[in-house]
């Protein structure tokens, strides 16, 4: 595991912290980001402005995806592909 | 019951909720729109094109809608005699205010009904209906569907898996809700191929979530809808971009790039000019012919999904907290529900533990109301003038 997803666990747990939801220690690939890990539309939201103050990116500009695995492949893909400056 | 799937609101039911009270912080307004609007079109000029039907209340699985007819259904006889009884004043919306000041804007039928069509295309339309039936928005697809007679299906408030699950066992046709709930939709990637129209409103559209829907929903017509509490329905556009319709050249302008609404397009309130200031920013795309976008808005109200929140509401419940000497609340934007709200607090005495904070704001308000990201700080954004700094 690299440490950017380390850093997107704890972004995601402390999400589900505030909703009274048990913190993760790993979260699988195919982890579906509703109905197993509880987030509605409000915690996404909060999610993806703590992924951008975090990572600098914005995980959802082309749309919501549904996996946890999704938005992993998602934030190393834009992280990598981060315009430098 | 399998399934554990609710019926489709009955209009007779989704009267008798509202006259009940379901939302306990605005029951009159609430009773007053629907009632009001049955009224106006019950016993209005249009009444000679109004058989409207009614879903049953029986199980999904035992054959599906059964349409009865206004009168064969005793509880709607109960709900017209309460329309009747009803004093006609107006239908009655509360619109977030352009200043950010909750305002109290009284509609009449023409108002509202502007961009009803009847017409018997229409008539075997299916809507789901997903925005708050309160709103603006979701008083206008009440209007089309009742006007058309057509079946309602509630799907306010609803998780996307059950959306997914109504609109298939009700065969539901035309969508109508805010672009967050489209994203969660899309992100079910569920085709739905009985869907002939999604449209949809009350915030910023974007050609990503167009894309989207467009992959999603190729047989769907795309209906990006400018309204205001105001006005009620102004402008469709099948696209982010929007063209000002003919008969509507010499009542819209764009001055200062916002929009601005003659009088005599509004329902009745406080304003005394002869333009209104929307308060909603435009961005021209082409000039000839003239196109523009809407792109935001240019006063404190943050938009959450669709919801309006009054910054200084928020702040107000924050500053109930004893630990909290004062809080600045604001949007942030985000690609999921358009903004979100964050606070900046300063605190007083012991510093108070974040989730008892967070606590204490869902005790007080819904859950599109609390401020998601709170940040303690040594003091507020303020201008000279020592008021809170709004971004602009």
């Amino acid at each position: 595991m690299t440490s950017t997803d380390d850093g997107m666990i704890r972004l995601l747990n402390q999400v589900r912290r505030h909703k009274g939801h048990v913190e993760l220690a790993a979260v699988s690939d195919e982890s579906r980001l509703r109905e197993d890990l509880l987030l509605d539309s409000l915690d996404l939201a909060e999610l993806t402005v703590r992924i951008e103050e975090r990572f600098g990116v914005d995980v959802f500009r082309e749309g919501i995806v549904s996996q946890w695995g999704q938005v992993r492949s998602r934030v190393h893909h834009l992280v990598e592909n981060k315009p430098v400056g | 019951m399998g399934g554990g799937l609710a019926s489709p609101w009955t209009y007779n039911r989704l009267i008798s909720e509202v006259v009940a009270g379901r939302e306990a912080d605005e029951p009159k307004n609430l009773a007053d729109v629907l009632v009001g609007l049955t009224r106006a079109l019950y016993f209005g000029r249009e009444v000679s094109l109004l058989e409207p039907t009614f879903v049953g209340e029986g199980e999904p699985d035992e054959g599906g809608p059964v349409s009865r007819t206004v009168s064969d259904t005793g509880s709607v006889t109960d709900f017209i005699s309460k329309a009747m009884s009803s004093v006609d004043e107006g239908i009655r919306l509360t619109s977030s205010g352009s200043m950010g000041v909750p305002t109290t804007v009284r509609h009449t039928l023409r108002t509202l009904a502007r961009a009803v069509v009847v017409a018997p295309r229409h008539a075997d339309d299916i809507f789901g209906l997903a925005f708050n039936p309160t709103h603006i928005a979701g008083v206008q697809v009440y209007l089309q569907a009742f006007a058309n007679g057509n079946t309602m299906v509630n799907l306010w408030g609803l998780p996307p898996a059950e959306v997914v699950a109504r609109c298939r066992q009700w065969n539901v046709t035309h969508l109508s809700a805010t672009p967050t709930f489209y994203r969660m939709l899309a992100a079910e990637g569920t085709r739905l191929p009985q869907l002939r129209s999604l449209s949809m409103g009350g915030e910023v559209v974007d050609e990503a979530l167009l894309r989207r829907l467009r992959d999603i929903f190729p047989a769907a017509r795309i209906h990006n809808i400018y309204a205001s509490t105001e006005a009620g329905t102004l402008l469709v556009s099948a696209g982010v971009d929007f063209t000002l319709p003919e008969n509507l050249v010499g009542k819209i302008r764009l001055h200062e790039n916002r929009i601005w609404v003659h009088r005599d397009l509004l329902g009745r309130f406080s304003n005394t000019d002869e333009w209104f200031d929307t308060g909603d920013r435009v961005e021209v795309t082409t000039l000839s012919p003239p196109r523009f976008r809407i792109v935001g808005r240019t006063h404190s109200a943050v938009n959450v999904g669709g919801e309006k929140v009054n910054p200084s509401d928020i702040e107000s419940v924050l500053s109930l907290h004893p630990a909290i000497a004062a809080a600045h609340v604001y949007g942030v934007r985000n690609s999921v529900t358009g903004e979100l709200l964050a606070a900046d607090l300063v605190t007083q005495g012991a510093p108070p533990d974040e989730m008892e904070v967070r606590k204490h704001l869902a005790l007080h308000l819904p859950a599109h109301r609390i401020p998601r990201i709170l940040r303690f700080v040594d003091r507020l954004n303020v201008n000279r003038s020592g008021k809170i700094k709004r971004d602009v």
